[in-house]
């Protein structure tokens, strides 16, 4: 009873100072000093709970997400058929738009020759035979012949590439404007004439230039229709260089051809 | 011995990580107020008071509000409730919910005047009577908890 008595007293007496520590410490709450030590405790508690609430804030989030995820998901499934349908038709329209332009420098030539254009795939076209040929996909069926000129377009330009040199049943050889073995009459643009041989590599010459002809670099070469193989008009490219030979009262220039026909797909051969 | 502080920490970890995440509209389980509680019946005023002081100290520090407010309520819960021990069916299931129910509303009318009178922003009263009755439901459950936990 007595031992009863003594813990009561003591619950009591602790209970009286906790009680007033509690009071104090709400007292002393708003003391700036206090303040100062509870921005400090709550500095190094905080994150101890921020780490313990870490986890539970990942798995809430993800749950949340997850629901995102799913209609993102359908969503994002739904938009990439759209996608490739849409893909598809962009492919079918640069299709047509390619094919459009082509058969319109087709219409084009065409009437401005009064002649027929076969238009042509290059279907190969060697390393080894970089400058000199390259094979196209039209041949004796369908109309191709020997010596037919082969011309390109870069914009509005008829671009003269060469001429057919062999001719099969379903494709033929191009001889390339730079190769060795080519000729071809040529026309300055103030009107001299020359021949125009090929030289392996992007630079041509134009030779037997007439003495008085004005050659600047940038002018013009343009086929001068004479020889009977090339209409007159067909770009072939622009004067880089020129000059007086010793021995000769000609000029030759050099001529810097505008068409790479390795970044080119289709030629046409103009059917005589 | 070590039991009792295990379980402070155990329970406020709880109430951090489970039960304060579990609260909708702020209807909250206080779940160191409830051993707290069950504490003060098993164990008595002396062990109750202490338990409430220091849980409610934790508290305090961790809510970033005011220090000492649950700590002091607390401890005076802790050693009311400490009284019962032994002189009521603390076991019975009603008594539990009866007894929980008061010292929660008293519990947190007290929070609202010591707020009040200390011009801190008080609590909304309100929700008082709710929150009491959500934690008075599973007091039974947290006293077999507590006292499975405590045992010595």
């Amino acid at each position: 009873m007595k031992q009863r008595t003594v813990e009561d007293k003591r619950t009591i007496y602790i209970l009286i100072i906790l009680i007033a520590s509690g009071l104090l410490l709400i007292l002393v709450n708003n003391i700036e000093y206090v303040r100062v030590y509870k921005n400090l405790m709550v500095r190094v508690m905080f994150p101890s709970s921020r780490l313990v609430m870490y986890p539970l804030d990942k798995i809430d989030r993800a749950c949340r997400e997850s629901g995102k995820l799913l209609s993102l998901y359908s969503e994002n499934k739904r938009l990439k058929k759209e996608i490739e349908s849409l893909n598809l038709e962009y492919k079918d329209i640069d299709y047509l738009k390619a094919e459009n332009a082509s058969l319109k420098e087709t219409m084009r030539i065409r009437q401005y020759y009064n002649a027929d254009l076969i238009p042509a795939t290059i279907i190969s076209h060697y390393p080894e035979e970089y400058f000199a040929s390259f094979n196209i996909s039209k041949g004796k069926k369908d109309g191709v012949g020997k010596d037919m000129p082969v011309i390109g377009v870069i914009g509005t330009k008829w671009v003269l590439l060469g001429r057919i040199d062999e001719v099969y049943d379903d494709f033929s050889r191009v001889i390339l404007i730079t190769a060795s073995n080519f000729r071809c009459a040529a026309e300055l643009s103030d009107g001299s004439l020359g021949v125009v041989k090929g030289n392996n590599e992007w630079i041509i010459k134009m030779e037997y230039i007439s003495p008085n002809a004005n050659i600047s670099k940038g002018d013009e070469v343009y086929t001068s229709g004479t020889g009977g193989i090339f209409p007159s008009g067909l770009f072939i490219g622009r004067v880089s260089d020129s000059d007086t030979l010793k021995f000769s009262i000609a000029k030759e220039a050099y001529i810097e051809a505008d068409y790479y026909p390795q970044n080119s797909k289709y030629v046409y051969v103009l059917k005589k | 011995m070590i039991r009792i502080p295990l379980l402070l920490i155990t329970g406020f970890i709880a109430q951090l990580v489970i039960f304060n995440y579990l609260s909708p509209s702020g209807l909250g389980i206080n779940f160191t107020l409830l051993i707290a509680i069950q504490i003060a019946l098993i164990r008595g005023s002396y062990t109750g008071e202490l338990f409430g002081f220091f849980s409610g100290l934790i508290e305090d520090i961790f809510s970033l509000g005011v220090i000492g407010e649950r700590a002091l309520v607390r401890a005076l819960i802790g050693f009311l409730a400490g009284r019962f021990k032994g002189k009521f069916a603390v076991q019975n299931i009603f008594f539990q919910i009866f007894l929980v129910f008061f010292i929660f509303a008293f519990y947190n009318i007290s929070i609202y005047f010591i707020r009040a009178i200390f011009y801190y922003s008080p609590f909304p009263l309100k929700r008082i009577l709710l929150i009491s009755a959500l934690n008075s439901i599973i007091a039974p459950l947290v006293y077999h908890l507590v006292k499975k936990a405590s045992a010595r």
